[in-house]
């Protein structure tokens, strides 16, 4: 059961007075005072004006809420309204409502056939029912959409191991690199041009100026379109509800309620049965009515939960039966010599108000099912939209990563050499510029571009072994070449760790690496000097140990006081391992 | 800062001798160019780490002025630790993209004696830079504790946020930091909300991380 002070939460909060609710509600309050009014009976123009009074009593009521919105309410985002209080706004916008409405059809002259307390007292009851379940239903819907949120994003990380999201990854990001490759060919041929008239002007002792501008604009707007484009294109929302998911969840989890059915008897008998009927008999008939509509709710309820493919189509057929139920209790009424007055209107008002019993309840049987929504995704989501959205989120973070190299390591360096040249220019420094002009032409044709971002273990372990020779001793004891190719990420890992570790937690100034290669495996031995109870810590260097070689790696430390690291990397442990570098 | 002290600065840079180091050619010109514009002196010009620390042992200069990321193999910081064992006196400043440094690399955690970090976005004139040198060349003078900006994020929380930037899902995530897939999951939870990240139905928590991530390191929307 929910809380009190939770459902209050739910119900005076966010959703209490919103807009969207009451637009929502507006046709059936519209609808059903038109079809309710006998006036509507007597004459077309009668039924226009009786129409045109019901959408103006809505606007009335809309101004209530309006008036409430903007002051008691002003606050009930953070801070949610009481209930009673809700309850006061709502029956107050009723009451509103229905003033306007009598007085509407005395000054029109309209027959008004209903008793002012009735009038009240059925307004107050559905706004005040009407409203809050309203109000509650959103609330649920907008909680179901965070949790999808979550949902599809836990579905999607479990399907990363599927081969054929890789490969869709793949063909995708090779699409990306290449239309980046073509639009930074385009953008240098640009900066070339500008960099030969800027040189030219120099030469005809011309003003640079203009030349210079225009580089300064190509050098900062290309790369920066390029870079923009790419933040644009990478998807960052969650795909949006679709009106069959949601129908297909509510089919599913009991779509009609008897207690929703049990709550309609009192409706119809004010809203239609006491003024089509005898008292005695309009009783006799809700409550005949009440009792078959729920019986056949349970059966129904039970067939639509074992019917899987065709839930949909036989939640369709059964939904009119029960809406135009009333068919039948006034045929046979008549049959046994009671007729209602005005049929129409009572079969008419009977099926708004059936529909609107089975359909308030959509959100809260979601927010009710929720640990079947996972399920229900799974089902519902098929594998093509699954693989869509994977390859999106892939190609998220390819993007970004792209676009943060493009500002990082191409525009932020183009730019500021462009800056240089304008310094040398304003100086006058002619052979300076000249310099610069030419190195920014060296640059240009080296090509920087994403595609050259170095990817090949061997070359990459190759420079940070050369970088780090600069600080410590490092001594690879054998050709790194000689490391066999199934091995070499895992490899790369295990030294990358390995040295960082011996160095910046450990102080070592030297390293040795030493590899023995067996048959299925390799044995990799890193030592060094570095302090041997700080190269222990846990961390990520021991996770990837442990993930890599489970079992088969030690650290000691020998008689000589160095560090010894002994991994024994076996081919079935890393065969499909993608090293995380840092 | 008061009109004296600038002016001192800008009188004692004209004295200062510096070695430039960074990896991109056009930066490394573009921040040496404009530091010789302001009177500064740059008696050396390196690329890689080698370079630097071959340019500072043959150079003698006052300061330093070294990136971050150097690609594969040490960072400015492990230069700037390396360099500090001998030259206790040497101003040392990094400049970097990274708003915390253990978004380049976890355990890039503590800063050597006198080093000043400088964001490079945050840098908006050259004179910056030189009053950073004179700064950093105070500081080794006066063994002040070098200092590193600090995102409001744990070392734990850190590394996470860099394997989900390199594309890693929650279960290789959880392999890596050997932990358990919740744990990851309710670690990211954590991280969404020091991020002042907002869930909603409409934001794909793990896009919004990553847009996070890169504005953390310097790159812009």
């Amino acid at each position: 059961m929910i809380a009190y002070r939770e459902l209050e939460g739910r119900v005076g909060g966010r959703w209490g007075l919103s807009l969207v609710v009451f637009l929502v509600g507006s046709p059936f309050w519209i609808l059903g005072f038109t079809l309710n009014e006998s006036a509507s009976y007597t004459g077309w123009t009668h039924a226009a004006q009786v129409f045109a009074l019901a959408l103006v009593g809505q606007v009335v009521m809309g101004g209530v809420f309006y008036l409430a919105h903007l002051t008691i309410a002003k606050n009930r985002h953070h801070t949610p309204v009481a209930f009673w209080l809700m309850a006061l706004i709502w029956s107050s916008s009723a009451i509103a409502r229905v003033a306007f409405l009598i007085v509407g059809l005395s000054v029109l002259g309209l027959d008004n056939s209903i008793s002012t307390p009735i009038r009240v007292t059925t307004s107050i009851l559905i706004a005040t029912l009407g409203f809050g379940i309203g109000a509650y239903s959103f609330d649920a819907l907008h909680r179901f959409m965070t949790d999808r949120a979550e949902a599809l994003k836990d579905l999607l990380e479990g399907e990363e191991e599927i081969s054929t999201h890789r490969a869709a990854v793949q063909s995708m990001k090779d699409t990306l690199v290449a239309q980046i490759d073509s639009e930074l060919a385009s953008g240098r041929d640009a900066t070339e041009q500008a960099l030969s008239r800027l040189e030219n002007s120099l030469m005809d002792k011309g003003s640079p100026q203009p030349a210079l501008e225009e580089l300064r604009v190509l050098s900062d707007q290309t790369w920066q379109r390029i870079s923009e484009d790419l933040w644009k294109s990478a998807p960052a929302k969650a795909p949006r509800v679709r009106g069959q998911e949601l129908l297909g969840m509510f089919t599913a989890a009991t779509p009609f309620r008897i207690f929703f059915l049990s709550l309609t008897a009192p409706v119809l008998y004010l809203l239609i049965y006491i003024r089509a009927y005898d008292p005695v008999v309009g009783v006799t008939i809700v409550g005949a009515w009440v009792v078959i509509a729920c019986a056949s709710a349970i059966v129904t309820n039970a067939v639509l939960r074992r019917a899987h493919r065709a839930r949909l189509w036989l939640f369709g057929l059964t939904l009119p039966l029960f809406m135009f139920s009333a068919i039948p209790l006034v045929w046979v009424s008549g049959e046994w010599g009671f007729v209602a007055e005005s049929p129409i209107r009572v079969v008419s008002l009977h099926a708004i108000t059936v529909f609107v019993a089975v359909m308030m309840p959509i959100p809260t049987t979601i927010a009710l099912a929720r640990a079947q929504i996972l399920d229900n995704l799974t089902q519902h989501i098929d594998a093509t939209t699954l693989e869509k959205l994977h390859v999106e989120s892939q190609l998220a973070v390819v993007s970004q990563q792209i676009a943060s190299k493009l500002h990082g390591d191409v525009r932020g360096n183009f730019l500021a050499s462009v800056l240089t040249l304008q310094h040398q220019l304003d100086s006058a420094d002619t052979e300076g510029a000249h310099n610069t002009i030419g190195k920014l032409r060296a640059t240009l044709a080296e090509g920087a571009t994403p595609s050259a971002v170095p990817s090949n273990d061997r070359a990459e372990l190759e420079l940070f072994l050369n970088n780090w020779a600069a600080l410590v001793d490092i001594d690879l004891e054998f050709p790194l070449n000689s490391v066999p190719e199934i091995f070499l990420p895992a490899f790369h890992t295990v030294v990358v760790d390995g040295v960082n570790n011996a160095v910046r937690h450990g102080a070592a100034d030297w390293i040795r690496v030493g590899m023995t290669v067996e048959e299925d495996a390799i044995v990799l031995t890193l030592r060094n000097n570095g302090l041997p109870h700080q190269s222990n810590r846990a961390g990520m260097g021991t996770a990837h140990l442990n993930q890599l070689a489970p079992h088969n790696w030690t650290r000691l430390t020998t008689e000589q006081g160095t560090t010894q690291l002994l991994v024994r990397l076996h081919k079935d442990h890393v065969g499909t391992h993608a090293a995380s570098r840092g | 800062m008061d009109y004296q002290r600038r002016r001192a600065i800008l009188l004692s840079v004209s004295t200062i001798r510096v070695v430039v180091a960074d990896d991109h050619t056009l930066t490394l010109m573009g921040v040496a160019d404009s530091l010789e514009t302001h009177g500064v002196s740059v008696v050396g010009r390196a690329h890689t780490a080698a370079e630097a620390v071959s340019l500072v042992e043959s150079n003698n200069p006052d300061a330093l002025l070294v990136d971050l990321d150097f690609g594969p193999g040490p960072t400015g910081l492990d230069i700037a630790a390396s360099l500090r064992k001998d030259l206790p006196l040497l101003g040392i400043v990094l400049l970097s993209a990274y708003g915390d440094p253990r978004l380049h690399s976890g355990d890039l955690s503590h800063a050597p004696m006198g080093v000043v970090y400088l964001i490079k976005q945050q840098v908006t004139s050259t004179r910056m830079l030189a009053e950073a040198l004179t700064t950093a060349i105070e500081k080794a003078q006066g063994q002040a504790e070098g200092t590193l900006p600090r995102v409001n994020l744990t070392g734990g929380q850190i590394t996470l946020l860099r394997l989900i930037a390199q594309g890693r899902s929650n279960n290789a995530i959880a392999r890596d930091m050997s932990i358990t897939e919740e744990s990851v999951s309710k670690n990211i939870n954590r991280m969404v909300k020091r991020l002042g990240i907002e869930p909603s139905s409409d934001t794909n928590t793990r896009a919004a991380l990553l847009q996070s991530y890169f504005d953390l390191i310097g790159s812009n929307r």
